[in-house]
């Protein structure tokens, strides 16, 4: 039996970004070697990377209840970083599993060590295990949670996928009709990118009604406008436009692939830009 | 007249102005984000200058959500929803009802996907195994026979052309249940130490106040703290009295509301009320140390002509903490006052109040609780609305809708057939799918 000390967590949490680093550069030299073994490995250093990090997650919430808080580790900035690390990543490998795009695994083990290394060594983010308030204890929060944060690593891989289309695409064109033979054809990038973006969507909107349910049963009022919750409403309808643009006026290919890769920003203001950027406008005391 | 109607028909029914709705709600939203909503009109003046903030003032910007203007264009995003359903549903329900079971050999000939395979041996026996085959492979297809040829129909993942519109009417749903919310709803708070009673509650937007049907009584209330300071639970122990009763009776926690009659109060916050009792500690060189414990203004005899009171208390004087104001008496006679901090009990050194030197220990403060009180009858429309909306969504997307039809010329001289297949979406799905069908077809074919 592992000693829980209080680092436990941190300390796997903090190996398991460097071993994410080390995937990467597998990955990273399998793009520019094209050697079938470089990708295999770098999925095989990938899962174990994301072994290790489930471990930490869980040492984490074993170390909460030694804290006597007992509660899920996805409660602050620090969790909520290493908890969309692990959603990234796990999607990353169910995708890989279903869609065999390997190759994804370069952004998404940067995408996973960025967001851990900010989560380890920010200043701003403290890694202390806190207690949660009253508000916060509710299954509905969890459920709330979860479904957002793998909405938003599905977009993420879709996002990926449709950079991906565009590389390949590029390609095709300026090589005279080549094809990129280590990426999937366009024709498959661009469906596998609209079916994670309908995965995402329909988690998303679950993250929206349990997000109101909990707040329906904390306040008694399912909506109220706040800044978090009005974003997640327009990365939700930013996504709708693109289901209607491709489903009624037959959008896809190049057209898709952008409009899918600005959306990502929209999911990426909703997770961070709402805490960092809006928190500072509305000081209006001191401004 | 007619053709007016007609043109507002028509607009209404696009999904351009749809797209276009949405793309508007979005960006009016994002305002809403930026600008802080609900701050009292001085924070506003203070950042934007009186002619600035009257302008944006008049046009409800500072509480936008809930200016006519946002919500006409929820509005007419809800008749656009409802129009464009409404138009679309007959053609959905008869392709249900009436689907395209005989495609002529031309339209199929259009088709990115269709292929025409040659087969041997006799037409008749070519058909039987052939929608055999097709069972087998695919599905068992509708066979109608004519006096051109026999077509054969396949359709899979018909349901998903159904869940659009699941998802588009329960967002009418959603705000029908958002307009019943608005109308006959109410969203108030009350304050109570324990106690206090009472049926008045003021709303949250307007600040009116609601007479309830029954009034509210705190009985207790408890915050519990964390080590650091954070608050971990707080409870209320709440009666509902009504005509004289007690009709109902129950703990409320954070996320666990009470419902009476259709009004549901929740535990939304707490207060400091003051202080209940205050502890000290009196110090006498040879008696020792004793424990009081002192209500506000309660006298205290500490010898037999001099006694104390705690007169006032703040939890914060001048930045030193929680302080009281002690008062000494001789006899009924106010004599002195002077301050006691408590984190420094030795602010008066030696100094004694007869005999005894002081120590003010902690004050037991006393909160009030804070509870919200509402009433969502529409609130059942909204989550019914919300369900149906996912489920539409999964209907959508588990499946997608593909059609495939065949044809063998009744002509025998020319043994082919013609296959030929779309799908309504996932376009490279069903290209792998059929490539394999053809595939077995060939395979079947030979056999
Ligand atoms: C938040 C609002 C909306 C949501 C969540 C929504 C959702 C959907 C979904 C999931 C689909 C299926 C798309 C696909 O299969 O790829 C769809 C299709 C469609 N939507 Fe919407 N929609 C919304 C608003 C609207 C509005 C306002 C209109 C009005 C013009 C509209 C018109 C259509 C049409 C015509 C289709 C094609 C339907 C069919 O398959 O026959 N939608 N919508």
């Amino acid at each position: 039996m592992i000693n829980m000390s209080q680092h436990t967590n941190t300390l796997l949490l903090g190996i398991a970004t460097f071993v994410y680093v080390g995937a990467m550069f597998l990955y990273l030299f399998g793009l520019v070697f094209r050697k079938k073994f470089l990708d295999i490995s770098g999925f095989v250093v990938f899962v174990g990377a994301f072994l290790i990090e489930t471990a930490g997650l869980i040492a984490r919430w074993i170390e909460s209840y030694h804290l006597e808080y007992g509660h899920i580790p996805i409660t602050n900035l620090y969790e909520s970083l290493i908890f969309l690390s692990w959603t990234i990543a796990l999607t990353y490998i169910i995708v890989d599993l279903k869609y065999k795009i390997r190759k994804l695994g370069f952004p998404v083990s940067l995408t996973a060590f960025i967001f851990m290394a900010y989560a380890s060594f920010s200043p701003d983010v403290s890694s202390r295990i806190e207690p949660l308030v009253p508000a916060l204890k509710s299954n509905w929060l969890v459920f709330h949670v979860i479904t957002s944060f793998f909405g938003y690593a599905f977009f993420a891989l879709a996002f990926g996928a449709s950079v991906f289309y565009l590389i390949s695409d590029w390609y095709t064109k300026h090589t005279n009709g080549k094809v990129l033979s280590y990426l999937p054809s366009t024709k498959v990038l661009d469906e596998i990118s609209y079916k994670l973006i309908i995965i995402g969507e329909i988690l998303l909107a679950i993250g929206i009604i349990t997000g109101a349910a909990w707040a329906d049963y904390a306040w008694g009022r399912y909506w109220s406008w706040d800044p978090k919750e009005t974003w997640s409403l327009i990365t939700f309808l930013i996504y709708v436009v693109y289901l209607h643009l491709r489903y009624s006026w037959g959008w896809h290919g190049r057209a898709a692939a952008i409009f899918a890769i600005l959306g990502f920003a929209f999911v990426l203001f909703t997770y961070l830009g709402v805490n960092l950027v809006l928190s500072g406008l509305h000081s209006y005391g001191s401004a | 007249m007619d053709k007016i109607l007609d043109r507002i028909w028509r607009f209404f029914s696009s999904v351009k102005l749809a797209i276009v709705l949405i793309l508007l709600i979005i960006a009016t939203a994002i305002i809403g984000t930026v600008i802080q909503q609900g701050l009292p009109d001085e924070a506003y003046i203070q950042h934007y200058g009186t002619a600035t903030f009257n302008i944006l003032n008049s046009i409800d910007i500072f509480d936008m959500y809930h200016s006519w203007w946002f919500e006409l264009l929820l509005l007419t995003f809800i008749v656009n929803v409802l129009v464009c359903t409404w138009e679309r549903l007959p053609a959905i329900f008869k392709m249900f009802s009436n689907p395209t079971l005989k495609l002529p050999l031309e339209k199929m000939n259009a088709f990115k996907e269709k292929e025409t395979i040659s087969y041997s041996g006799t037409r008749d026996a070519f058909i039987k195994k052939l929608i055999q085959k097709l069972r087998e492979i695919y599905k068992a297809p509708i066979h109608n026979d004519a006096k051109e040829g026999d077509y054969l129909y396949l359709e899979k993942g018909r349901v998903a052309r159904f869940g659009p519109y699941v998802t588009h009417i329960s967002l009418i749903i959603i705000f029908v249940g958002v307009l019943i919310g608005s109308f006959f709803g109410f969203e108030g708070y009350l304050n109570l130490v324990p106690g206090e009673s009472s049926s008045i509650v003021r709303t949250i937007r307007g600040n009116k106040k609601i007479t309830l049907p029954f009034s509210i009584q705190c009985n207790h209330f408890n915050v519990e703290f964390y080590k650091s300071g954070i608050p971990k639970a707080y409870k209320s122990d709440l009666s509902i009295i009504s005509d004289g009763n007690i009709a109902a009776r129950k703990v409320i926690d954070v996320n666990k509301p009470l419902t009476y009659k259709g009004i549901t109060i929740y535990q939304a916050s707490y207060g400091q009320a003051g202080a209940s009792s205050f502890n000290l500690v009196l110090q006498n060189g040879r008696k020792g140390e004793s424990d009081v414990s002192l209500n506000l203004n309660q006298q205290y005899k500490i010898t037999n002509d001099t006694s104390i009171a705690v007169l006032d208390y703040t939890q914060n004087y001048q930045g030193f903490g929680p302080t009281i104001l002690l008062g000494v008496y001789k006899g009924q006679k106010l004599v002195n006052t002077s301050i006691y901090l408590q984190k420094y009990p030795d602010f008066h050194g030696a100094e004694a109040v007869g005999g005894y030197r002081i120590k003010f220990v902690k004050a037991d403060e006393s909160f009030y609780t804070g509870l919200q009180v509402a009433k969502d009858p529409g609130a059942p429309y909204v989550a019914a609305g919300a369900i149906m909306l996912i489920l539409g969504l999964i209907m959508s997307f588990f499946s997608y809708r593909r059609r495939i039809w065949i044809f063998i010329p009744d002509d025998t001289s020319d043994k082919t057939f013609t296959i030929a297949g779309v799908a309504d979406r996932n376009k490279y799905s069903f290209e792998m799918e059929f490539e394999k069908i053809i595939q077995e077809l060939k395979k079947g074919v030979k056999e």
